[in-house]
């Protein structure tokens, strides 16, 4: 079966999603059990959640341009079924653990 | 009272987004030549809609949500902060992030005649939609510890 490979943004933005997700996910466990990172992130804007939130949409922008720009996910070979699975894989794992972080090994 | 408003728009606009998002869905699904603009209109109308609630939002929680954590952390659910509110102020940002690349998706691509294209159409949709109702769910979450706070865990 012949495999369609996306157009450039759907595919450069489709891998930027999956990777911020990702980033989203690692950022909060890096802060949350580093101090030093947790005073820099506060240090940097004035809220941690104010950083946090800079770093990630800034990144889902120009990751999501330079993987368009570069045609990245043609030459990764991202066919449609390859984003359509790296979407919602990306999103259940950063809200995965998300939640499991915060319900299992957290504690204000 | 003022004060206490300001958490209003962001509550209205989150669930303006979860209401275009739930419009896009139904036009990616039926997409075709007759529903191409409404379905970019709800597209860019779920992007804006999410914009403006992390904006409301995002100002409210900085600014004013000190007072409610101090509340809720010594209250009998002290595990609405440490995990409800936790876990809602960071999963927001993936809604955010689905709710820009829904835009991209139907902008850059005939969803009405490529069948793959509308299927990550309709799954961009229905990740927003539940997230979003996660959202609500995590909000009454905080709700109940601030108010179990106040009432001194009876």
């Amino acid at each position: 079966m012949e495999k369609i490979i996306y157009e450039k943004y759907t595919a450069g933005f489709g891998l930027a999603l999956f990777l911020t997700g990702i980033l989203n996910a690692l950022m909060l466990l890096a802060k949350d059990t580093t101090p030093p990172v947790m005073a820099w992130m506060k240090a940097a804007t004035g809220h941690h959640w104010i950083t946090h939130g800079v770093i990630v949409i800034a990144f889902f922008g120009v990751s999501g341009i330079i993987l368009s720009k570069f045609k990245l996910g043609e030459k990764l070979k991202l066919d449609t079924d390859r984003i359509f699975t790296l979407t919602w894989a990306g999103v259940v794992t950063s809200v995965l653990i998300t939640v499991v972080f915060y319900a299992a090994f957290y504690r204000a | 009272m003022f004060e206490q408003m300001l958490i209003m728009p962001h509550v209205l606009f989150g669930l303006l987004g979860i209401i275009t998002a739930v419009w896009a869905l139904v036009e990616a699904l039926n997409a075709g030549e007759a529903n191409r603009f409404r379905l970019k209109i709800s597209g860019i109308a779920t992007s804006v809609f999410m914009w403006l609630s992390y904006l409301f939002g995002g100002y409210w929680y900085v600014t004013y949500y000190k007072a409610d954590k101090a509340v809720i952390v010594k209250g009998p659910m002290s595990w609405a902060h440490t995990f409800g509110m936790e876990v809602k102020e960071h999963i927001f940002f993936v809604l955010l992030l689905l709710s820009m690349y829904l835009s991209v998706v139907i902008f850059n691509n005939d969803v009405s005649t490529d069948k793959k294209t509308r299927n990550l159409a309709v799954l961009v949709s229905v990740l927003i939609v539940t997230l979003g109702l996660g959202m609500e769910g995590l909000a009454d979450l905080v709700n109940a510890g601030i108010k179990l706070g106040f009432m001194g865990g009876k």
